[in-house]
């Protein structure tokens, strides 16, 4: 842990605490047997919106089209971005590994990375209370899966908005892009945090702007993001009235929800602002300051590539678990041993 | 390291960037139980990790990042860099060690996860590689220490050295001339580029030992023969081999060869023109001997007055001695003439037992070895006692069969595809060894198959010689031209 004390700044004092009860976490893994998780695991985004469904068409609702607004003004791109798996799982508990990414575009169109992590927690029902503090009542578990579910969204959360809080403290007058979306679910401290986020960023003169990668909004059974209108990309459809209007008490939505499109043939994205944005100025700026791929801000779609966890990440945890002296087991290789080549084909 | 996977010979290990540096041919021991196999490195790799494709792509896209700063609590960058690292070594298996007997009839697989692996001692190597003999010839280094083989198994043995230009072979061929004449071997050198007679000389100038035991002969210069010295047989087989004599021609010369018999008492070259002249024959046949003669004349290497007989020559050689047959000067039909009359004159010294065996070096021996030869230095003349070594630069021009009868090869670098390819079709050893070692050897390495290592596929650094080789390529830009 020494090393880390030379690498962290005094701005990201928290990721210190943060590898501090990983790593205390850790301390009990000693001769553990456990079972690596199952491969499609991998880097799950947890912080996307919970399902919402309109049963109607969207002509019926109350909505405003958007044309973003032609600017000279360019701005810094600050993109952050969180991942999470969970690495090996056993009946006392879940051993999860989360990442970050935070990506800088300057105004000279110059990229700045930095990740931060691999953190990894051994979590369990003893001490989750401990190492999530406020964010443990995220956990509400019926089941063993339940459980590692929701600690392995609970720690990606946590860093995700200690990262954001950062992020919006640090940085001034830029557009800040966040992967996901502004609600803040059923509890009433992640309302704060984010409440909280979005203020200072509005005190420093920051844009943050949220991009879901993929959206559960439907409309007539219809995603989001295959709604077409009669207008030329790029625009943005403001549909917050008619949320407010529809959705579901218990999800509070922190800003305005809107459908994107801001590149001719390319996918339509859940974007939230916050409430009181200059929708077309927002998007007027990030068109000037940052190249779309797929109609995606490229600066977040770099985040997201630096805060994944690659396979290689995946066996060099594993090695360093090893290392700590974990078993670990591997399901997929115990059915290959049992019974394959007769299964093989329909798996 | 650890055995990542087998397949057929082929061994596949996975070693991390830091394992001690291997080389292309060095031998490793992998040891489970008691039990050894041994295998012998003939590449690396990168390993196939999982993810690398992406890792690198990640790695490519960060080549613009103006900055780049990672806060790692675990340093699994440092674990991750090794991974990326990791190489994958290809070996092959060349045998189970059974109280250092190598045995490749048992069936038998280390474990891959307890097996203990380790570069195998040039002693093992030298033990293993050392076939039956007493006369060592030191050939060079290979993995670390002296490497020398025996005399006896160059001995008998059909012998080829082949790699492209440059690359030593001339100077390898050197080593073993040096190396038989010490142990009293008579050795005939075809020499196309007049480069053996060094030999006698050291490097500092003065002689060296064998600056008497060495014979030049320059053909038509200190060197020629009677027409009835060859014979009728090798006059025949030159013009019909050198000068593509019609088999029409052939005939009437060997009629103009029984007339210049029985009117002059003897055949002489003059003889012959004379009686081709003389005798009644179709004019387009007779015009057609009477230029080749000519031009047999114009050559002056037959000289009836004042012949020298071969068997002299070979009688001047002490025990142990080289008689250096220099065509460097010859005319393209020249050289070929005099290879025909050594060879056809040889041979009948040495089935009526005139003269005892010797080695048959033949330089650049493409250039001026007939087809219809390769197969009888192979067969029928081993058996008379002719023990040829064959060194060129076009594999290709050296038939199959000549390959598959080779008891030693000493394969020299080659990159080119189609050489290396019809090497290893060839050679004594599998085509993925030749292919992989051979494609990578520096100039002065070799990859030595065959009797003389025990049919375990040695790579030797072939060392120096204290003797002129004069084989090195004369340069235009020299230093003395750089002072100008």
């Amino acid at each position: 842990m020494e090393h880390l004390q030379h690498q962290i700044k005094e701005e990201l004092e928290f990721l210190k605490a943060f590898s501090e009860i990983g790593l205390e976490s850790l301390s009990s893994l000693k001769g553990l047997r456990m079972y690596s998780s199952s491969r499609d695991d991998l880097a799950r985004d947890y912080l996307d919106e919970v399902y919402i469904g309109f049963n109607s068409t969207l002509d019926e609702y109350f909505f405003e089209v958007y044309e973003p607004r032609q600017v000279e003004e360019r701005r810094r791109i600050v993109a952050l971005d969180t991942s999470s798996t969970r690495l090996a799982e056993s009946s006392k508990g879940v051993i999860v590994s989360i990442k970050g990414a935070i990506v800088t575009r300057d105004l000279d169109n110059s990229i700045s990375i930095q990740t931060l992590g691999p953190f990894l927690f051994y979590v369990n029902k003893t001490n989750f209370k401990k190492i999530l503090r406020e964010y443990s009542e995220f956990i509400q578990y019926s089941s063993r899966y339940d459980f590692y579910i929701n600690a392995q969204r609970a720690l990606t959360e946590l860093l995700e908005r200690r990262m954001q809080e950062y992020v919006v403290e640090q940085y001034r007058d830029s557009i800040i892009l966040f992967d996901g979306c502004l609600v803040a679910n059923n509890f009433n401290h992640y309302k704060s945090v984010l409440e909280k986020i979005l203020r200072i960023a509005h005190e420093n003169g920051n844009a943050v702007i949220a991009f879901s990668k993929t959206s559960f909004l439907q409309i007539s059974g219809s995603y989001l993001q295959s709604i077409y209108i009669e207008e030329e990309p790029p625009y943005i459809i403001d549909l917050t009235t008619s949320l407010k209007h529809y959705c579901d008490h218990e999800v509070r939505t922190l800003g305005r929800v809107c459908l994107a499109r801001l590149s001719a043939g390319s996918l339509g994205y859940r974007v939230d602002v916050p409430i009181r944005s200059d929708i077309p100025t927002f998007f007027g700026m990030l068109l000037r300051s940052d190249p779309l791929i797929y109609g995606y801000p490229e600066t977040l779609i770099l985040a997201h590539d630096y805060s994944t966890f690659m396979r290689l990440d995946m066996i060099t945890l594993q090695t360093l678990l090893k290392r700590m002296d974990v078993e670990l087991l591997y399901p997929e290789y115990v059915r290959d041993i049992l019974f394959q080549p007769l299964d093989g084909d329909y798996r | 390291m650890k055995i990542l996977s087998k397949n057929s010979d082929t061994i596949k290990l996975l070693a991390s960037p830091d394992e001690e540096l291997l080389e292309r041919g060095d031998y490793l021991v992998i040891e489970d139980n008691g039990k050894k196999l041994l295998i012998q490195v003939i590449d690396i790799e990168y390993a196939d990790l999982p993810g690398m494709l992406e890792d690198t792509l990640r790695e490519l896209s960060t080549e613009d990042v103006k900055d780049f700063s990672s806060i790692d609590p675990y340093s699994i960058g440092s674990i991750i860099a090794k991974l990326r690292e990791a190489r994958l070594i290809i070996g092959k298996s060349r045998g189970v060690l059974i109280s250092r007997d190598l045995r490749n009839d048992i069936l038998w697989l280390p474990s891959r996860f307890y097996s203990r692996i380790q570069k195998a001692s040039s002693s093992l190597i030298n033990e293993l590689s050392r076939s039956n003999g007493r006369r060592t010839i030191l050939l060079g280094e290979c993995m670390g220490d002296w490497f020398t083989i025996n005399a006896e198994s160059l001995d008998g043995r059909l012998t080829i050295i082949t790699g492209k230009k440059e690359m030593g072979k001339s100077h390898l061929a050197k080593l073993l001339v040096v190396g038989l004449v010490e142990y009293g071997a008579r050795i005939l050198v075809f020499d196309v580029n007049g480069e053996y007679g060094g030999l006698s000389k050291r490097i500092d100038g003065l002689d060296s030992e064998l600056s008497d035991r060495l014979k030049v002969v320059i053909p038509s210069q200190n060197f020629k023969t009677a027409i009835e010295d060859a014979g009728l047989k090798t006059m025949l087989d030159i013009l019909r081999y050198v000068y593509d004599t019609p088999p029409a021609s052939l005939r009437e010369f060997i009629r103009i060869w029984h007339i210049t018999e029985r009117v002059y008492g003897r055949v002489t070259l003059k003889g012959l023109i004379e009686a081709l002249t003389k005798t009644q024959m179709n004019e387009s046949i007779k015009e057609a001997l009477l230029s080749r003669l000519l031009s047999i004349e114009d050559l002056e290497f037959f000289d009836d007055e004042d012949p020298q007989s071969l068997e002299d020559l070979l009688e001047e050689l002490e025990y142990g001695g080289v008689l250096i047959v220099d065509l460097s000067k010859s005319l393209p039909h020249g050289r070929r003439l005099v290879v025909e009359y050594v060879l056809s004159k040889l041979s009948t010294i040495l089935k009526n037992n005139l003269y005892p065996s010797l080695f048959l070096l033949a330089e650049e021996a493409h250039l001026y070895l007939r087809d219809t030869y390769w197969d009888d230095l192979v067969t029928r003349m081993r058996h008379i006692g002719i023990f040829p070594i064959f060194v060129t630069n076009q594999p290709d021009m050296i038939p199959d069969s000549v390959y598959r009868q080779a008891d030693n090869i000493f394969l020299f670098n080659f990159t080119n595809d189609s050489d290396l390819d019809y090497l290893a079709k060839a050679s004594r050893v599998d085509a993925e060894t030749v292919k992989r070692i051979v494609k990578a050897l520096p100039p002065k390495r070799c990859l030595v198959v065959g009797r003389v290592v025990n049919d375990i596929p040695i790579v030797v650094k072939i060392r120096d010689l204290h003797v002129k080789t004069m084989g090195e390529t004369k340069l235009f830009f020299t230093e003395a031209q750089e002072d100008l």
